[in-house]
């Protein structure tokens, strides 16, 4: 609706009344009163001075709440002079109080004391006597003799003083004047705080939460409690604060007030010439800063290049090794990570010239460290990791991680297991009681079948950490492990020997069985049947007597040297009519897959032919009916084993279950083409591409993911098909030729 | 941003030892049950600079500009003196300060 005016001399006054009332409830109240104040020049109406009554009260509040309080009591005297309404005094105090007409606020609230509730008069009272301590002492003869403002007045100014001056008597005999309802209450109580600020912080907090919100000693009271905040909050805080407010929080912390200036200064953090500005200020403060102003602006360099010059004409020259430091953090906030790399291998240099100096030797390392993070996250280029991390450890060869990291280098970025193996013992010299790189060193030392070193290792995480499950269960595979070796060259008083220290270092509560199987073996060997066959039994007891029993017993035999059919020949349960019978329970499934697991990761070539002589037995378990992920778990233990006809079995079990799984639907068809991508016929592959999208409908990812590797194999073209089989094998030589020199330069 | 030196309350040469006493004061002050979030901001905080070398490594390659809070925190330790008065005028300014906040607010 539009606010054109109306001009009043065209109009008759009916049109002017329905005008203006148009306006009032529109809000207009500006508008609104123009039009009436014509209207009561042409004829006094009672309604009309009522409605311009209304129309003033509203545009004051109006402004009022714009912070325009001058304009608004302006407004409320007119509608008074007008209208002869003097209603709402209250708001018209507040008006003329905020806008500093504070003479005339307390005329008219002595003169409107009827007019008041007493919750108003007591709030006015409290501000009215917090504007005389705070030096408008031309309203003091306003108010009555008798009156408490005027009466309290000189006890209240005197406790201020009298706080000033450190006098505490003083203070506390000039509060106890003040009573309880006083203007002053809240005066006392902020003093009385202020009193224990030095001696009961606590209790000081406690007083100071008594000051109501509403009170005129509210936010000094919020000041005082800001005195306990800490460092940063606090000046954090103070970046919100007047001057006046600043100081008194300073005077009360008792620091320098020189700080003032820089606490100013923090509020152009964000300006754009916020390094400039802080940079010049802290420099032209210098000397109240002292050392640190040289420190700061020296961490100021690297976002603030522009200030080197006048740096080095107020500090001097940064060292060497500072000034590729600086251009390199430079260049790095730039992301300019190759020219960075440039810096730090300068700077290098500089601190290894002189490592035995200070902390030199270990800022170089460390510089060293830190070029191989940028080059792990390819920021640089990779080609000198290795050689910054061992040279970082000739530096400083008190790191840990560098160690790990060269080991984890070579073992599987460069396949090197000599290199490899060379770091994990300089490690364990460095680390002796390090249990990781122990354990790394038991691993290697097994690898090159160093057995007694292998051992010797375990025996000293034991040393230092005997309940290590790892460490026993690891040294009883070394005992093992050489036993079987002596058991091949025949030597048997050795392998007894080995066999004793393996059962030794066994805990009894995790007893495998399979030592004692082994100590069977030996005696088979040495033509002890009935011995071997009673060893033989404890250990399948200690194993738990059911396929998991068999499964370790026709692994071990055969790393024994044993052959199955020489085991099934004393152990009845092996004998195929046994098997045949033999239903495990639907928990030993589970128990069975760790165990088939283990020995895959042990790369046991036993396994496979262990796992055929258990067929009978694995397929009557799917007598029972496994849970779907139980058998998704069987499938997937199958296929990494390659026992291809067990993984169909169950698979089209399965099926029978849960019809058309993608899960099973790929098990089976992998169990039939036995893993080999050339056999997938164009049927079956469409059939695995719906089963990739059946997964990903049923949010099944897992699946989804393992069949969509192994379709990404089946589509990636086989070089045998199109190359004569004879020329493969040049080729590849050729292949590898290239592939390494380059491996080389781009590692990693 | 704030530094770990800043977060423990500590200066950047302080020792291995005070380090770990302010991070267990922090720790007192900021119980993880209570502040789980202080918490982990005062414990990441020590983990970056409790030993000499991380402390080193810090001040080597922390790119980002320092903060004027902390040169004035570090100044402040520096003028610690004992708690002074505020004289009757200086508190007589700041209630007449606290009166124009409550009436812009």
């Amino acid at each position: 609706m539009s606010k054109k005016k109306v001009a009043p001399q065209n109009c008759t006054i009916e049109e002017l009344a329905t005008e203006a009332g148009r306006h009032l409830n529109m809000g207009h109240y500006k508008e609104a009163i123009e039009i009436y104040k014509q209207l009561l020049k042409r004829e006094s109406r009672v309604e009309w001075q009522r409605d311009l009554s209304m129309a003033y009260l509203e545009r004051a509040k109006t402004l009022a709440q714009k912070a325009m309080y001058k304009e608004a009591s302006v407004l409320w005297e007119n509608r008074a002079n007008l209208c002869g309404d003097e209603s709402y005094v209250d708001l018209y105090i507040a008006w003329l109080f905020r806008g500093e007409r504070y003479i005339q606020a307390v005329r008219v609230f002595v003169e409107s004391l009827s007019a008041l509730t007493e919750d108003n008069v007591q709030q006015y009272l409290l501000q009215f006597g917090a504007l005389l301590l705070a030096g408008q002492s031309d309203i003091a003869p306003l108010f009555p003799k008798d009156s408490p403002i005027r009466q309290h007045y000189p006890h209240a100014h005197a406790a201020i003083h009298a706080y000033a001056q450190g006098d505490n008597a003083g203070t506390e005999a000039h509060l106890q004047k003040i009573p309880f309802r006083s203007p002053y209450r809240d005066l006392r109580t902020l003093l009385k705080a202020l009193l224990l600020l030095e001696t009961d912080p606590e209790a000081m907090t406690a007083l100071l939460q008594k000051i109501p919100a509403t009170s005129p000693y509210h936010p000094l009271s919020k000041l005082v409690e800001a005195t306990h905040f800490e460092e940063i909050r606090l000046l954090e805080f103070l970046q919100t604060l007047k001057p006046a407010e600043q100081q008194f929080i300073f005077c009360l912390k008792g620091w320098d007030e020189r700080l003032l200036k820089v606490v100013a200064l923090s509020q152009v953090e964000d300006s754009r010439n916020y390094n400039k500005i802080i940079f010049e200020t802290v420099i032209a403060n210098r000397e109240f800063f002292g050392e640190s102003s040289r420190s700061f602006c020296q961490a100021l360099l690297p976002s603030y290049l522009e200030g080197w010059r006048q740096f080095e004409k107020t500090f001097g020259s940064p060292s060497p090794f500072e000034k590729e430091q600086i251009h390199a953090l430079a260049n790095e906030h730039q992301e300019q990570f190759l020219i960075a790399e440039r810096h730090w291998r300068r700077g290098v240099a500089i601190l290894t010239e002189q490592a035995n100096v200070g902390d030199n030797a270990l800022k170089a390392a460390l510089t060293l460290r830190h070029l191989v993070e940028l080059a792990v996250t390819d920021k640089i280029s990779g080609n000198n990791m290795a050689e910054d991390l061992e040279d970082s450890v000739q530096l400083d060869p008190s790191d840990r991680g560098t160690y790990l990291s060269l080991i984890r280098y070579y073992q599987t970025v460069k396949d090197d297991q000599k290199a490899c193996h060379q770091w994990i013992d300089k490690a364990v010299e460095h680390f002796p009681q390090d249990n990781e790189f122990l354990l790394l060193a038991v691993e290697a030392a097994n690898q090159r079948k160093a057995f007694k070193k292998a051992a010797h290792f375990a025996q000293t995480i034991l040393k230092f950490d005997p309940i290590n499950a790892k460490a026993r269960q690891v040294l009883v595979a070394s005992h093992l492990a050489h036993a079987r070796k002596l058991m091949k060259s025949e030597r048997y008083e050795l392998v007894r020997k080995e066999l004793n220290l393996a059962a030794q270092v066994e805990r009894a509560s995790q007893r495998t069985g399979i030592v004692q199987m082994n100590q069977g073996f030996l005696a088979y060997k040495m033509g002890q049947p009935s011995q071997a066959h009673t060893l033989i039994q404890e250990g399948l007891h200690a194993a738990g007597d059911g396929l998991i029993a068999l499964l370790r017993l026709l692994v071990e035999g055969n790393l024994a040297g044993i052959p199955i059919k020489e085991l099934s020949t004393f152990i009845p349960a092996l004998t195929p009519r046994v098997l045949a019978k033999y239903v495990p329970l639907a928990t030993e499934m589970g128990e069975l897959l760790n165990i088939v697991n283990f020995y895959h990761e042990q790369k046991k070539t036993a396994l496979k032919a262990a796992i055929a002589l258990l067929e009978v037995p694995l397929k009557n378990v799917l007598k029972q009916k496994l849970p779907q992920d139980e058998m998704f778990n069987v499938c997937q233990c199958f296929m990494q084993v390659a026992q291809y006809s067990l993984l169909q079995e169950y698979a089209t079990a399965a099926l029978k279950r849960w019809p058309k799984s993608p899960a099973f639907t790929f098990f089976q068809i992998y169990g039939r083409i036995e893993g080999k991508v050339s056999q997938l016929s164009d049927k079956q592959f469409h059939t695995l591409d719906d089963a990739v999208d059946a997964a990903k409908h049923a949010g099944d990812e897992r699946t989804a993911v393992m069949i969509s590797r192994f379709l990404k194999e089946a589509s990636t073209p086989n070089i045998e098909e199109f190359i004569d089989e004879h020329k493969i094998e040049e080729i590849l030589r050729r292949l590898e030729e290239v592939r390494k020199p380059r491996r080389r330069r781009g590692e990693p | 941003m704030e530094t770990p030196f800043d977060i423990l309350g500590v200066s950047e040469d302080a020792s291995d030892e005070v380090i770990k006493k302010a991070y267990l004061h922090k720790v007192r002050q900021y119980p993880p049950e209570r502040y789980p979030d202080q918490f982990q901001r005062i414990r990441r905080a020590f983990e970056a600079i409790h030993t000499q070398s991380l402390r080193l490594r810090y001040q080597l390659f922390h790119r980002e500009p320092p903060r004027l809070t902390t040169l004035i925190t570090c100044n402040v330790h520096r003028d610690d003196r004992a708690i002074k008065r505020p004289s009757a005028d200086c508190f007589m300014k700041t209630l007449a300060e606290s009166f124009n906040r409550k009436r812009d607010q």
